[in-house]
């Protein structure tokens, strides 16, 4: 029962027990990590984007009201990355540089992957991020479409969609070797 | 090709992202928030223990006075020059910076900075005769209740009646809006949702000058972050009761992803410049309409 667990630490945590808080922190750190990792953040930025993850929770823990935990955690996640991206493009102008240089670094570190694995990582790693948040909610994190819904603030046809052309992308990509083609428009 | 090659390849991936390297540590990540608690307490209680001390020193002063015989009449209560903001029994909004002179210490709640604790609000209103220091907004409900249609389906939205007494201004702020204020070099106020979409509103000068130098300012700045000038028409925020209001949009690999609206309001003499971002994904949502609504209820208090 993992959701009623989050509510109790939640309900703790409100009620001023930090330890409640610390709880919630071990069990969901890797998972903030992880994602952010995936989304694009760079490996030397993972410990600043995952501490501001949780100063916002802890911040706005009390007008956290509905839905499940996970759901808005990823969804302070996204944010708290897109505002990295956001400041960083505003402050450096690298952007691309910056998300497509991270995942390289990542896995020249990790060499032990199967040569489809490596595919569809450097793909995924390139993708618009449209179909990228998608493809890496519903396939490494078990989202459900609704749970990403929510998350991404769309409609779940508009997520069905989005997942269809990634993953249509992710087979090109493996069938050509590695050539990704990207559509243009959605 | 198979899904079968793919679906293993998935898995695959999946298993080598779960088997990677932490770059986070729980311990380091729960000790960065207990210090950033510890200074946003200092921040959040100086206002209060700063009001105290003044209490104490006039206190003292008059005691002085009374003691070395002045005989000046003294009609006021202590603290009654500093009255709350609003008359309401369920505000969220205080941070302590209210004086309470009563036996609660007012229960502070809520990270918005510029507002004042509401609960002593009726029995200071009721001793202080001076007009000078009534609540800046007494006319005003709490909440405002607004019925919108998202994806075709409609949903209640709740605001919270806000007031800045910097700004001299009032309006409704979404459910779950918290608000920053920046006085290093202009006044700004921040406000920020819950799910981190935020908006900002600077006070820029006074007359139309002012609006020419920003308009000057924001085209170099924004052009300069990749985004140009496009049509206002069929924008959810298209005739905004305001001075001026430009969109900006900019491109992410080849997609329109990010709107700007940079937007010049007049309130009495004082020009302000409102600036709201959003992605496209938040376009289909509330946020636009907070943006909305917080204009359209906008109203200036001297």
């Amino acid at each position: 029962m993992p959701e009623l667990n989050d509510r109790v630490l939640i309900q703790e945590t409100l009620r001023g027990n930090d330890e409640a808080f610390q709880e919630l922190i071990d069990e969901y750190h890797l998972t903030v990590e992880r994602f952010a990792r995936q989304i694009g953040i760079r490996e030397e930025d993972l410990p600043d984007v995952t501490q501001e993850v949780f100063i916002k929770v802890y911040r706005f823990l009390d007008k956290y009201s509905r839905g499940k935990f996970t759901t808005w955690l990823y969804s302070v996640t996204l944010n708290v990355a897109k505002d990295f991206f956001r400041k960083q493009k505003r402050e450096k102008r690298k952007l691309e540089k910056t998300i497509q240089e991270n995942p390289e670094q990542f896995y020249q570190e990790n060499l032990d992957l199967t040569e489809d694995a490596k595919i569809l990582h450097e793909t995924i790693s390139q993708m618009d991020e449209k179909y990228r948040i998608p493809i890496v909610l519903f396939y490494f994190h078990d989202s459900s479409i609704k749970d990403i819904a929510a998350i991404m603030s769309m409609r779940e046809s508009s997520v069905k969609t989005r997942l269809k052309r990634g993953k249509s992308l992710l087979k090109k990509s493996l069938e050509e070797g590695g050539y990704i083609y990207e559509p243009r428009a959605l | 090709m198979s899904q079968e090659r793919f679906d293993n390849g998935m898995e695959d991936l999946k298993q080598f992202y779960n088997s990677a390297r932490p770059a986070t540590s729980s311990k380091e990540i729960f000790q960065s928030i207990q210090q950033q608690k510890g200074r946003s307490s200092i921040q959040r209680y100086w206002p209060m223990l700063a009001a105290t001390l003044g209490i104490f020193v006039i206190g003292g002063i008059l005691l002085g006075s009374i003691i070395s015989g002045g005989g000046t009449e003294m009609g006021q209560s202590p603290g009654s020059d500093e009255l709350p903001l609003t008359t309401g029994s369920d505000n969220e909004h205080g941070d302590g910076s209210g004086v309470d002179t009563g036996d609660d210490q007012g229960e502070t709640t809520g990270d918005h900075e510029d507002a004042t604790t509401v609960e002593d609000a009726d029995s200071n209103a009721e001793s202080n005769d001076n007009d000078t220091n009534q609540p800046l907004v007494v006319d005003r409900p709490e909440t405002l209740t607004k019925t919108i249609t998202l994806e075709g389906m409609e949903e209640q939205t709740t605001y919270d009646l806000y007031v800045s007494e910097e700004f001299g201004i009032s309006s409704y702020l979404l459910e779950g809006v918290d608000v920053q204020i920046d006085s290093s070099d202009q006044r700004i106020e921040k406000y920020i949702h819950t799910e981190l979409f935020h908006f900002s509103m600077t006070e820029i000068g006074t007359g139309s000058d002012a609006i020419t130098e920003w308009e000057a300012k924001i085209n170099e700045t924004y052009q300069s972050e990749g985004f140009s000038k496009a049509s206002l028409e069929n924008d959810i925020l298209e005739g905004l009761p305001v001075e001026e209001h430009t969109l900006w949009t900019a491109e992410s690999n080849g997609y329109t992803d990010q709107f700007r609206h940079a937007i010049f309001i007049q309130g009495n003499d004082t020009m302000y410049f409102l600036e709201a971002e959003f992605t496209i994904e938040m376009l289909e949502g509330r946020f636009p309409y907070a943006v909305e609504t917080f204009i359209k209820e906008l109203e200036f208090h001297q």
